[in-house]
C-alpha cells in the first residue's frame, strides 16, 4: 500500500453477520452494488469463526466453489480471526475447496477497504469539514480543516462489528488496553466480548495535551496491578498530525513503569508524519493543520475557529440559518421536466431498476423507452446520430431493453454493427465476434438510456482505453443526463472527453439534476414502511389503503400516477394558474420532478452560503417561509413535505412551529396536504402533534382508523 | 343458498389434488363451498387448491363459504386450531369469499377474518400446530412476515432468517429442533429461500406487473408412517409418492427390519398466486408451455434482463439442486400444469419433471413442494 492509501489490491469486502449461514454469502453477493463488484480485484467474505467452521464442512464447500466460479476470474477469499494465531487469516476458495493462504498485503487491503466503507456510509455524521467561514481547533490544539469523530461512525451493529473485527489481534495480544476517547469504547468492549477476554481497559479522560496528569494517572492505574513489562495496546480513533502519539509516549516515560506500548490508530489521515505506530486504515483525505493561530491560514482569511471540546470531542450550539428556495433553482431543470411530463409514464418515482439486472432502487426514475415513443425525441436521436463525424462503425449498448432500443435507432441511421455488453471487458463474457468487431473498429458510438452517476460510461471508457486503444474516435450519447449536480456532470464529461488519444464527444437530449436516492432515502419506501405497519394490524384493511400499498409494491413499474399520498375522499390536483414554477394544469408528477430538481440545485448551490447543507458549525436549513409564504399553493406544500429531507428542516422550528403546520392543514381546500403531513409526521420532519390535535385534524378523513394511525406514528 | 348458486362443493377431510382439480372444471357447478369441521388436505393438495381460488378471483367468479358448524370468536387464541379454516387455504378462502355463513345461518366473515388475522399477527406470521405449520404472507401489506424480517417490511430477508425460521418450525413439528436433519439443513434453507424469493419477485404480480392482493405462504408438514405397509394402504397419498416413499423405506441390504420401522418425512410447500412459472418466462418459438416450465429450472433462465445480477436465473435451478441433494420428491403445480420429480434414484438429477396427467385450465399460481425423509440422528 502506498502513502495515499492506494493499493494494487482493491478487494470488495462483504461482511456476513455473526449469526449468518453459508447461504448468506450468495445472498450478500446478489444484493451487492454491481458497480462495486465490477471494480473489485477480488471478493473477500469477512466471516465469524462459527461460520468459518461451517463453511469448511463438506456440505458447504460445493456452494462455496459455485460462488467462487460465479465471480471468476476474480478470486474469492474468506477472512476470519484465528484464535489460535491471534491474527486474521485468509483462505482462498478454489476448485478443490478452501485453502488457507498467507497474503498479509491482501488482509491489509481488505481491512483498509472495510474500514473505509464504515466511514463512507456515515460520512454525513462523522466528519466535521471546514467551510469558508469556519474551521476547527482540534483537541490537540491545532487549527485544522477536517475533523473525524470515529464514534459517530458507529451507527449500526454492522459498523461496530467491522471495527471490532479488525482490532481483534491488537486486543488479543495485549495485557491491557487504553483508548483515546470514550466514543470508541463500544468497539473495545465488543472485542473483549468476542475474545471472551477480561483484560483491563481504561480511557483517557481528555486529550493528553490538556490533561496530561490525568492521562498519566489512567495509565498508572491500568498497569500497576499487572506483572512487570505488560503489553499495553493503545487504541487511537484517528491520527492526524501525530501529536497524540508524541504526548502519550512522553506520558508513558513520565509514569516510569516498564511496559511495552503498542499504539494502533484505527484511522490515519493522508500525509501524516511516519511514526512507529500502526494505522489500520489510511484515509484519502489530507488535513490542512496549523500548530498556532499565528500560522493559521484560515484565521488569516477571516475564518472563525471553532474549538472542539478536548473531553467530549464535540462542539456545542450549532447555528441554523433558514434559506429560501429561489426561482433560480428551478431554471436548470424545469424545461426538461415539462418536456418529459408530456409523456405519460416517462416520469416515475419509487422504481426498482432491473435494467442491467441490478438491484438498484431509484426514488426518481425516467423511463427512456416511454420517452422514445414520442417522435420528437426519436427524431432528435436520429439527428444526433446523423451528425456524428467520423461515422461510427460499431455501436456499443448496455444489455438492457432501453439500451438495445437506442442502439436499434442508431443502427438504422448508421448501418453500423451493434455490440451489446455491459462492461466491454473481454474477460467478462464478451463474444469473440463482438471483440473482433471492436478490434476492427476505428470509430465507436456508445449509447445508454440515462446518465446517472456516470459509472457505466466511465467503465466503458476505461475498457476501451485498456483493451481497444487503437480506436480513433469515441462518441458517447445518452437520452437523459440526470446527475446530482452540474459539477458531477462536468466531471463525467471530462473523464470521457479529456486525456485520450482518440477524438471524443459526449451528447445528451435532456438534462436535469435529481437526487440519487436509493431505498434508504426514498420517501416512497418510507411511506410503504409506515402504511404497511398500519395496514397489517387490520384484518380487513380499507380498500384505499390496500390500493396505495399495491402501487408502492410495484417496484418494476414504479409509480406513474399519483405520487402523493392522498387520504380517502381527497382528489388529485394539477398546478393552479399563475405559478412561478410551471404552467397552469401541469401534472402533479411533473411539478414534483421540478421541485425535486430545484431542491437538488439548492443542495448543490455553488454559493456555499446559499447551499442547503449541514456544516459542522452551522446548518443552512430549508426556511419554513418557503412553505408558509413563498410556495403557498397546497399542491406545492404537499410536494415540499414529501421532498425535503428530515435533516434539512430546522431543529428550532421543530420545537416551535407546530401551530404553523396545524394552521396550514386546517385551512379550507388544503386537504391534499393531509396525507403528506401525516407522512412528514411519521418521518419526524415536522413538529410532533399531541394526540388530541392529531385526532382533531385527521379523524374526519381517517375514521375509523385515526387512532391506529396515531398509535403507529408513535411506534414508527 | 342464494339463487343462481348451484349445489356447494363439499370440502371434507383429505381433499386430494384430484378432487381440488375438479373445482374449476366447467362440468362442476361452483359458487359455494361447504366446509365440514374436519376439512383438510392430503399431500400437495393445499397449494393446488390455493391456485384454484386464485383462478376463481381472476375469472371474477364469486363464491360463498358455508360452514357446517357454528363459528364463534369467543376464543380467538385457539381459532387456528379449532377452525378447519386455520390454514393458508382457509385464510385465502375467507378473504376471497363474498360471504361466509356458519351452520346457524349467521354471516361470520368479519369475525372469522378478525380471529384468523389476529392469530397470524400474534405468531408473527407463523401459525399452526404440531403437524402442520404455516408461514403467512399477505400482499401488499405483509409481504414479509414479522418472523422473517431482517431490517424492514420491504426488504427481502437474508437466508439466515430462513434458517432461524426452519429451526423454529422443526422444533414445533418434532419437539427436537433440527435434530435429525443436520446434513440436509443447508439444502432446506436453499430451497425455502429461493422458492420464497421466486414467489416474492414473480408470484404476486399479474402479467402487467400490477400487484395482486392476497394470501401466499409456506406450508411445513410432518408425516409419520408406522411402517411401509401402512403407508402403502393410505388412500390419500398419490401413487407416485408411494413409490418414492417405499424406495426410501428400504433398509440396508440384507436387513429385513426396515419394512417395519417408523419413518418421518417433512414437506415444505411454497405457494403463490402469480401467473405460473411458465407464463413469466419469455417464450421460445414453438416451445410448449410444459417444456418452458422445465426450462425454468435450468440455470440462467429468467424473465429478468441479462446484466450484472449474479443471481439471475439461478433461483429455480437452486431449488432443483437442493431437491437433488436431499434426494427429495419435488412436486410443482404451476398455473394449469402439474409435474413431479423423484430424486431418490442414483441418476435422477437429470431429466425433466414428469407431467401429471390432466391440466386444469383456469388454475393460477405456483406451488412447489419438497418432500424428503428425516434421517435418524
Amino acid at each position: 500500500m502506498n502513502q495515499e492509501g492506494q493499493s494494487a489490491d482493491q478487494p470488495l469486502v462483504l461482511a456476513v453477520s455473526a449469526h449468518g449461514s453459508p447461504e448468506d454469502l450468495e445472498s450478500l453477493l446478489n444484493t451487492t452494488d454491481p458497480d462495486s463488484l465490477r471494480s473489485a480485484t477480488s471478493i473477500i467474505f469477512r466471516v465469524g469463526n462459527r461460520l468459518y467452521e461451517r463453511l469448511r464442512r463438506p456440505s458447504s464447500i460445493e456452494a462455496l466453489i459455485s460462488l467462487a466460479n460465479r465471480v471468476a476470474p476474480k478470486p474469492t477469499f474468506l477472512v476470519h480471526y484465528s484464535k489460535r494465531n491471534k491474527a486474521h487469516a485468509l483462505a482462498l476458495v478454489g476448485s478443490d475447496g478452501i485453502t488457507e493462504t498467507a497474503r498479509p498485503e491482501l488482509i491489509a487491503a481488505a481491512c483498509q477497504g472495510d474500514l473505509l466503507s464504515v466511514l463512507h456510509s456515515a460520512r454525513e455524521f462523522c466528519y466535521l469539514r471546514a467551510t469558508k467561514s469556519h474551521h476547527f481547533i482540534s483537541p490537540s490544539g491545532r487549527h485544522c480543516s477536517l475533523f473525524l469523530r470515529v464514534g459517530d461512525a458507529i451507527r449500526s451493529v454492522d459498523a461496530l462489528e467491522r471495527l471490532a473485527f479488525w482490532l481483534l489481534p491488537q486486543i488479543a495480544n495485549a495485557d491491557a488496553v487504553i483508548i483515546d476517547s470514550w466514543t470508541i469504547c463500544s468497539v473495545v468492549l465488543r472485542c473483549l466480548s468476542l475474545l471472551n477476554s477480561r483484560i483491563a481497559f481504561d480511557c483517557l479522560a481528555a486529550h493528553p495535551r490538556f490533561e496530561s496528569s490525568s492521562a498519566a494517572a489512567a495509565i498508572d492505574r491500568l498497569v500497576s496491578p499487572l506483572p512487570p513489562n505488560p503489553k499495553v495496546a493503545c487504541i487511537v480513533s484517528v491520527t492526524s498530525s501525530g501529536s497524540f502519539e508524541d504526548f502519550i509516549e512522553r506520558i508513558v516515560l513520565a509514569v516510569n513503569r516498564p511496559l511495552e506500548l503498542k499504539i494502533t490508530n484505527i484511522y490515519g489521515f493522508a500525509g501524516r508524519p511516519s511514526k512507529t505506530s500502526t494505522v489500520l486504515c489510511r484515509l484519502p483525505e489530507q488535513v490542512e493543520n496549523y500548530s498556532a493561530i499565528g500560522e493559521c491560514k484560515f484565521c488569516q482569511d477571516g475564518s472563525e475557529a471553532i474549538q472542539i471540546d478536548p473531553r467530549l470531542y464535540y462542539f456545542r450550539d450549532r447555528k441554523e440559518i433558514e434559506k429560501p428556495l429561489k426561482p433560480a433553482h428551478f431554471s436548470e431543470s424545469r424545461q426538461s421536466c415539462l418536456d418529459l411530463a408530456d409523456l405519460s409514464g416517462a416520469l416515475r418515482v419509487h422504481r426498482g431498476d432491473n435494467s442491467g439486472g441490478s438491484t438498484k432502487h431509484h426514488a426518481f426514475n425516467i423511463d427512456v423507452p416511454t420517452v422514445l415513443e414520442k417522435e420528437q425525441f426519436r427524431n432528435q436521436c436520429v439527428e444526433v446520430f446523423r451528425s456524428l463525424a467520423p461515422h461510427p462503425s460499431v455501436i456499443v449498448a448496455p444489455d438492457h431493453d432501453a439500451g438495445k432500443l437506442i442502439a436499434a435507432i442508431a443502427r438504422e441511421v448508421l448501418r453500423a454493427q451493434v455490440v451489446v455488453h455491459n462492461t466491454l471487458r473481454p474477460t467478462l463474457g464478451m463474444a469473440a465476434q463482438d471483440r473482433g468487431m471492436l478490434e476492427q473498429a476505428k470509430s465507436v458510438l456508445v449509447v445508454d438510456d440515462v446518465l446517472n452517476s456516470g459509472k457505466r460510461l466511465r467503465d466503458y471508457n476505461r475498457s476501451l482505453r485498456e483493451h481497444f486503444g487503437h480506436i480513433e474516435s469515441v462518441a458517447y450519447f445518452v437520452v437523459v443526463a440526470r446527475p446530482e449536480s452540474n459539477d458531477e456532470l462536468k466531471r463525467t464529461e471530462n473523464a470521457l472527453r479529456v486525456g485520450h488519444r482518440w477524438k471524443s464527444s459526449f451528447q445528451y437530449l435532456q438534462r436535469l439534476f435529481l437526487p440519487r436516492w436509493g431505498v434508504d432515502q426514498c420517501p416512497w419506501c418510507q411511506e410503504y414502511q409506515f402504511l404497511s405497519l398500519v395496514s397489517e394490524r387490520l384484518s380487513v384493511p380499507p380498500k384505499w389503503l390496500s390500493e396505495r400499498l399495491s402501487r408502492l409494491s410495484e417496484g418494476d413499474l414504479g409509480i406513474t400516477g399519483e405520487p402523493l399520498f392522498l387520504l380517502p375522499g381527497v382528489s388529485s390536483r394539477s398546478l393552479a394558474s399563475q405559478s412561478k414554477v410551471a404552467p397552469s394544469g401541469t401534472s402533479c408528477m411533473a411539478v414534483l420532478f421540478a421541485f425535486a430538481a430545484a431542491l437538488q440545485e439548492m443542495r448543490c448551490d455553488p454559493d456555499e452560503e446559499a447551499r442547503l447543507a449541514q456544516h459542522a458549525a452551522y446548518a443552512n436549513v430549508f426556511a419554513l417561509r418557503n412553505l408558509t409564504h413563498n410556495y403557498d399553493e397546497a399542491l406545492l406544500q404537499a410536494i415540499l413535505l414529501r421532498l425535503v429531507k428530515r435533516s434539512e428542516w430546522s431543529e428550532q422550528n421543530r420545537k416551535t412551529a407546530q401551530a404553523d403546520f396545524r394552521r396550514l392543514a386546517s385551512e379550507p381546500d388544503r386537504d391534499i396536504l393531509l396525507g403528506e403531513l401525516l407522512l412528514a409526521l411519521a418521518r419526524d420532519c415536522v413538529p410532533r402533534f399531541g394526540q388530541k390535535e392529531f385526532l382533531e385534524l385527521f379523524t374526519p378523513r381517517l375514521v375509523p382508523h385515526a387512532g391506529l394511525f396515531w398509535e403507529t406514528l408513535n411506534r414508527f | 343458498m342464494e339463487s343462481g348458486i348451484a349445489r356447494p362443493i363439499k370440502l371434507g377431510p383429505y381433499t386430494s389434488v384430484k378432487a381440488a382439480s375438479t373445482w374449476l372444471t366447467s362440468e362442476t357447478p361452483s359458487g359455494a363451498f361447504s366446509v365440514v369441521k374436519d376439512f383438510g388436505f392430503s399431500l400437495f393438495a393445499e397449494g393446488v387448491a390455493l391456485g384454484i381460488l386464485r383462478g376463481y378471483a381472476s375469472a371474477n367468479r364469486p363464491y360463498e363459504l358455508s360452514l357446517s358448524f357454528p363459528f364463534t370468536s369467543a376464543a380467538p387464541d385457539s381459532v387456528m386450531d379449532e377452525t378447519p379454516l386455520g390454514s393458508l387455504f382457509g385464510l385465502s378462502a375467507a378473504y376471497g369469499a363474498h360471504r361466509v355463513i356458519d351452520s346457524r345461518g349467521v354471516e361470520v366473515q368479519t369475525q372469522l377474518l378478525e380471529a384468523l388475522w389476529s392469530s397470524v399477527q400474534r405468531g408473527g406470521g407463523e401459525v399452526g400446530d404440531g403437524k402442520r405449520r404455516y408461514l403467512v404472507f399477505r400482499d401488499p401489506d405483509y409481504s414479509v412476515p414479522h418472523c422473517l424480517r431482517h431490517s424492514s417490511a420491504k426488504s427481502f430477508p437474508i437466508p439466515s432468517e430462513f434458517e432461524l425460521l426452519i429451526r423454529q418450525m422443526c422444533l414445533k413439528l418434532t419437539g427436537q429442533g433440527t435434530a435429525g436433519l443436520p446434513s440436509s439443513e443447508s439444502s432446506v434453507i436453499t430451497f425455502l429461500y429461493e422458492a420464497v424469493r421466486n414467489s416474492h419477485e414473480h408470484g404476486r404480480y399479474d402479467k402487467n406487473g400490477q400487484l395482486i392482493p392476497g394470501i401466499r405462504g409456506v406450508i411445513a408438514e410432518k408425516y409419520i408412517f408406522e411402517s411401509a405397509g401402512s403407508m402403502m394402504k393410505r388412500k390419500d397419498l398419490p401413487d407416485a409418492i408411494k413409490g418414492y416413499l417405499a424406495r426410501l423405506w428400504q433398509a440396508k441390504p440384507g436387513s429385513s427390519s426396515g419394512e417395519h420401522r417408523k419413518r418421518m418425512f417433512f414437506s415444505f410447500t411454497v405457494s403463490d398466486f402469480g401467473q405460473g412459472i411458465q407464463n413469466t418466462l419469455p417464450a421460445v418459438v414453438n416451445e410448449s408451455s410444459w417444456v418452458r416450465l422445465n426450462r425454468a429450472f435450468s440455470p440462467g433462465e429468467s424473465r429478468k434482463p441479462h446484466g450484472d445480477d449474479l443471481n439471475r436465473g439461478l433461483g429455480l435451478a437452486k431449488v432443483w439442486r437442493a431437491a437433488a441433494r436431499l434426494k427429495a420428491f419435488l412436486f410443482v403445480s404451476s398455473a394449469d400444469l402439474m409435474g413431479y420429480k423423484d430424486f431418490s434414484g442414483e441418476t435422477a438429477v437429470t431429466g425433466p419433471l414428469l407431467e401429471k396427467a390432466g391440466s386444469t385450465p383456469g388454475r393460477l399460481g405456483t406451488s412447489i413442494t419438497l418432500l424428503w425423509p428425516v434421517l435418524p440422528k
